[in-house]
């Protein structure tokens, strides 16, 4: 445990150090500090063995409802005794005058010689057998403070420690109902050990050259950083580059021509249909395609597809479903490059019921290499090496089916945290029926998946809603754990 | 993608063989292209891929199953008889303007009833196949009838008049009209969009004028198929003969695996035919197939291969490989095809990866990626934290909360969205993080966010406003460096904004200011004035209009107290929001 000591520390030694034995309240006072600074202060020198709490059960009196009263109009025996001070009273009118307490009153008054009582005929009466009690004061001295009284004015409407009180005074008021309410106090005062007593604070503090506590607890600095999907999205950007590809950007927005026919997707497929991908509400493009790609993509879909291919429906915008449009527009801008590595970034959509595992808007990767003799099995080494440089180690390829390229595999990718395969990126060669659109024979090794999967991974996430929550606890203390 | 769910015992009992173990199964399934989604002791189900609804049963893939674990190679027998004599469809001319082909076949049991976990995947099947090739019904629909239950033959397809035409629907319990059975069954009103408005409504009866079907919506309860069914009459309508008789291959295919015989139906009517249920040949070189591969494959290799993915090779002369294309097999139309089944038949897990170096280089998208890096790290040393907004959002974030009105000719909108949380395309980013503020309100103060990202404005000329600019706030920031649809004018424009939010108790329109400075002017040497201004989202008399080199960029403030006070933000909110075209893009 570090000798070291804090300001906050220092004040408290200095303060016991004049006086023993004090509570947090009374080193609130002495040292000018917060309540909440002390009871730390006193918690960092307990557990440095340089202070004990030491615990006190004390009691405390105050008046109850009947104390009150007697406050206010003076004890039963005290109105009796003032009563009688103006003359002798009949039993009867002394117990109406003083009220219900006077049965208390008479037994103190007589128990103490302060009355006396003389039985008395009164001639006038005659039905009256008994004759008449009358009541006097005496004729020995009367305190001129009665017994409890001096502890009714004490206490008066305050709370004081039973120990500051008269114990036989406090007892007369005790006794009686609802006079006196006692209270448990816990009071907590703090003592310095000897060590610390004999400590010069200033001097053990600073130990050589004013050192400070650097165990000490400190607050978290709030600094600033970019998203943790920004920072995979960056590292993957990265990747691509490093491995020879040139990134290419293009619209969200795009026309089924771009999104679905230049894919070859038939135009009744149900990826097409409005429950799987968002139109946009009563637009239309306006830009023209190359009339020789339009009238080849337009002549392969009713050769392949067998039924009519329809130019209004590829005129439909849509937000655009995965990254291959803008690739594939690149390559078909690019007609003039043999050899090409391209790739981009960005934003798709579907339209899905978000949930732990599907968003409606997330990130895509997609990849294209388009060189004379490329293979499937170039297409899975660019995999394995990218996927080795993401830190992800063991990769297969299952085979699957995508509409626009053959043969067509995905790569599932082993989740060290989870213990299962993933599935990760989708891929293949385009369909030579895609690339002939483009009038090109030359392979194109395509490959292109979501982003959000990969940095789930990495930030060991079960929920993808998480990128997209901006907790700024989350974003603040984010940190990959792959 | 459709899910079929398998049970190993009944995979093992159909692969027919001792020496294949639970193991090798479910080792093999991913490399037959389906994807297991749930594995234990006695199950599993895969998900198949909508070209191959051949395997919608265990049974379509058992026989694939074969094929890859060297069991059986080749396609399965396919042979059926001639039923022509016994059973005939007569489709009359009144079905062509509304569902006009049909098709079908024969399939006998003889001695042993239907299985119960049999027909269970023959209804799965159906039910697959009206989903996929079937379009939902609409292009193709499948019935099944226990023929013993149909009285004479021959059928005939026909129309008929809804609301008079009367039968039993499936599981129903008295005869109905057609128009009942529209509106007041499940299948009814699944389906019946699908005929229109149409006057008739197709339906197939026997020689006696029992109503068998009324296709694509359902059977009539007569000729239901149970466990105590032996044989099977398949009807299959739809709108295209090629579609249907692609079916009816799957659907022959299935039921003869499933040890069924099979006799085909006379079918006669214009447009219809007897269905021939023909092989087609494909062939494929045996180059096509060494250059997709990245292998050296020889002719004999590949026929090898083709059996193990159930097909029938022969070598040709010319050294290339011709190969039997049976109907159930619709998905191959070309060479690639078949260097596909090459593949499966090979073995994918025998692929190995190849990696040459790459002879391009490789580069950042310009000046965008630069641009933001430098943005970035402008906004982190600032202690700014970059929120993500889904750029797809809702009236309720990006107008009603922010007391905006909506710009209905600039709005974005998409299409019946399952949500209304991904209704609009933003056209501002400071919406979403005044949003993002009200969420964390119990996280320590102070809070600063930033965002870069693309707002959508619709448009029809070429110029376009700025960050948020309504039709009320009077004026119209406008910026160059347009950046209209890549490749021609487009009506939707994409836009990048910075926006930015400062969140604590002493936060003023000083500090946002200042942050502007440093970002605009420190880091990227632009000068820039602030016009008293007013904008909805910010209040009045605290709000600016950010003028760059002659042009509006963007508009600085406090958000206005009353929407913090809406979204329960107990501190002074301030920030901006600039457009970047034309000030740093």
């Amino acid at each position: 445990m570090s000798r070291v000591l804090h300001a906050i520390e220092k004040s408290i030694i200095a303060s016991l150090q004049q006086k023993q034995g004090q509570t947090q309240e009374e080193l609130t006072e002495s040292t000018g500090l917060s309540l909440d600074r002390i009871r730390r202060g006193v918690e960092w020198l307990r557990l440095k063995d340089l202070a004990y709490i030491h615990e006190s059960r004390s009691h405390t009196a105050r008046l109850d409802i009947n104390g009150i009263d007697a406050l206010e109009n003076g004890l039963p025996e005290r109105r009796l005794l003032n009563m009688l001070a103006g003359g002798p009273q009949s039993l009867r009118s002394a117990k109406e005058r003083v009220g219900p307490p006077f049965g208390a009153a008479m037994g103190t008054a007589r128990k103490n010689g302060w009355i006396t009582t003389e039985r008395t005929r009164d001639e006038s009466d005659a039905a009256s057998s008994d004759g008449k009690l009358l009541l006097h004061l005496a004729t020995g001295p009367v305190p001129e403070r009665l017994p409890g009284e001096a502890t009714l004015e004490e206490l008066g409407e305050r709370s004081l420690p039973v120990e500051a009180l008269d114990a036989d005074d406090l007892m007369v008021l005790s006794e009686r109902p609802k006079f006196v309410i006692f209270e448990a106090l816990v009071q907590k005062t703090i003592t310095l050990t000897d060590e610390a007593m004999s400590t010069d604070a200033d001097d053990a503090a600073a130990g050589a050259g004013g050192a400070i506590d650097v165990e000490a607890a400190v607050p978290r600095a709030l600094g600033g950083r970019t998203h943790p999907l920004k920072d995979v999205i960056n590292e993957i950007r990265e990747i691509f580059v490093t491995m020879g590809f040139a990134e290419t950007s293009g619209n969200v927005v795009q026309s089924c021509f771009w999104n679905f026919d230049a894919l070859m997707t038939p135009q009744d497929h149900p990826s097409r249909e409005m429950q799987d991908t968002f139109y946009l509400d009563g637009l239309e493009t306006d830009e023209s395609v190359e009339p020789g790609h339009l009238r080849l993509v337009g002549d392969t879909h009713s050769d392949v597809w067998r039924q009519p291919w329809n130019i209004d429906e590829s005129r439909r915008m849509v937000l655009r479903t995965h990254t291959t449009c803008v690739t594939l527009r690149y390559l078909a801008e690019h007609q003039d490059m043999e050899q090409c590595r391209v790739f981009s970034l960005g934003k798709v959509f579907r339209n899905e019921k978000t949930s732990y595992k599907h968003l409606a808007e997330f990130t895509q990767v997609e990849g294209v290499v388009r060189e004379k003799g490329a293979t499937i099995r170039d297409l899975m080494g660019i995999q394995e090496e990218f996927y080795r440089r993401l830190g992800l180690a063991r990769v297969r390829f299952w085979p699957t089916f995508f509409p626009y390229t053959e043969p067509s595999f995905q790569s599932m990718v082993y989740n060290e945290r989870l213990g299962k395969w993933m599935e990760l990126f989708g891929m293949g060669i385009f369909h030579p029926f895609v690339t002939a659109c483009l009038k090109d024979t030359t392979p194109v090794l395509a490959w292109g998946g979501g982003v959000e999967r990969i940095a789930m991974i990495k930030y060991g996430i079960d929920d993808v809603r998480e990128f997209y929550a901006n907790n700024i606890g989350w974003l603040r203390e984010a940190r990959p754990c792959q | 993608m459709p899910v079929v769910e398998l049970s190993y015992s009944r995979l093992l009992h159909l692969i027919d063989d001792s020496k294949i173990t639970k193991k090798d199964v479910s080792e093999r399934l991913p490399y037959l292209g389906l994807d297991i989604e749930y594995d234990d002791d006695t199950v599993v189900r895969v998900e198949y891929s909508p070209n191959r609804p051949d395997y919608s049963t265990d049974i379509g893939i058992a026989l694939g199953l074969q094929g890859l674990l060297g069991v059986r190679s080749g396609p399965p027998q396919f042979g059926f008889m001639d039923g022509t004599a016994t059973y005939s469809i007569n489709a009359t001319e009144s079905v062509t303007g509304v569902r006009p082909i049909i098709t079908g076949i024969v399939a006998k049991r003889h001695k042993e009833n239907l299985d119960d976990v049999t027909l269970r995947q023959l209804v799965t099947m159906q039910e697959d196949l009206h989903a996929g090739l079937g379009r939902n019904r609409r292009k193709v629909a499948i019935g099944l009838h226990d023929l013993d239950k149909i009285g004479r033959f021959p059928l005939t397809y026909t129309t008929t008049s809804p609301s008079s035409h009367k039968f039993v629907p499936l599981n129903g319990q008295e005869a109905m009209t057609v128009s009942e059975i529209l509106t007041g069954t499940k299948a009814g009103r699944a389906y019946a969009s699908l005929l229109g408005d149409a006057s008739r409504v197709p339906v197939i009866l026997d020689a006696d004028k029992n109503t068998i079907s009324l296709p694509p919506i359902i059977n009539s309860d007569m000729t239901m198929v149970t466990t105590d069914t032996k044989n099977i009459l398949v009807d299959i309508t739809g709108t295209s003969r090629h579609a249907t008789e692609n079916v009816l291959g799957i659907v022959a295919m299935t039921l003869k695996a499933a040890g069924f015989s099979l006799e085909s139906i006379r079918i006669t009517g214009s447009g219809n035919s007897t269905p021939k249920l023909a092989y087609r040949t494909q062939t494929v070189t045996t180059e096509e197939i060494s250059e997709r591969l990245g292998l050296d494959i020889t002719a004999a290799d590949a026929v090898s291969f083709l059996g193990k993915a159930r097909l029938e090779a022969v070598k040709t002369p010319d050294g290339a490989v011709k190969c039997k294309i049976p109907p159930y097999r619709s998905d191959i139309t070309s060479s690639t095809d078949l260097v596909e089944e090459v593949v499966l038949g090979y073995g994918a897990w025998r692929l190995k990866p190849r990696l040459s170096p790459p002879q391009t280089f490789g580069s950042f998208a310009s000046p965008e990626s630069q641009v933001m890096a430098s943005i970035d790290k402008a906004m982190i040393g600032m202690g700014y934290l970059e929120a993500l907004n889904p750029s797809l959002s809702s009236a309720r974030i990006l107008y009603e909360a922010v007391n905006r009105r909506p710009d209905m000719d600039s709005m974005v909108m998409v299409v019946d969205s399952k949500s209304s949380e991904h209704t609009i395309m933003r056209d501002m980013l400071l919406p979403g993080l005044v949003e993002n503020l009200s969420r964390n309100v119990h996280e320590q103060y102070p809070q600063r966010l930033y965002e870069t990202g693309t707002v959508f404005l619709k448009q029809a000329g070429a110029r376009h406003s700025g960050p948020g600019s309504s039709p009320d706030s009077n004026i119209h920031p406008d910026s160059r460096g347009d950046k209209v649809g890549r490749g021609g004018a487009c009506t939707v424009s994409e836009l990048t904004n910075l926006a930015c939010v400062t969140a604590h108790a002493k936060s003023d329109y000083a500090e946002t200011k200042s942050v502007l400075q440093s970002l605009l002017d420190t880091d990227f040497g632009i000068k820039f004035q602030t016009i008293p201004d007013t904008h909805h989202i910010f209040e009045d008399g605290r709000c600016a209009r950010i003028v760059a080199q002659d042009y509006s960029i963007g508009y600085a403030g406090m958000i206005d107290s009353a929407i913090t006070a809406l979204y329960r933000i107990r501190v002074p909110v301030c920030g901006f929001e600039i457009s970047l075209n034309g000030s740093l893009l």
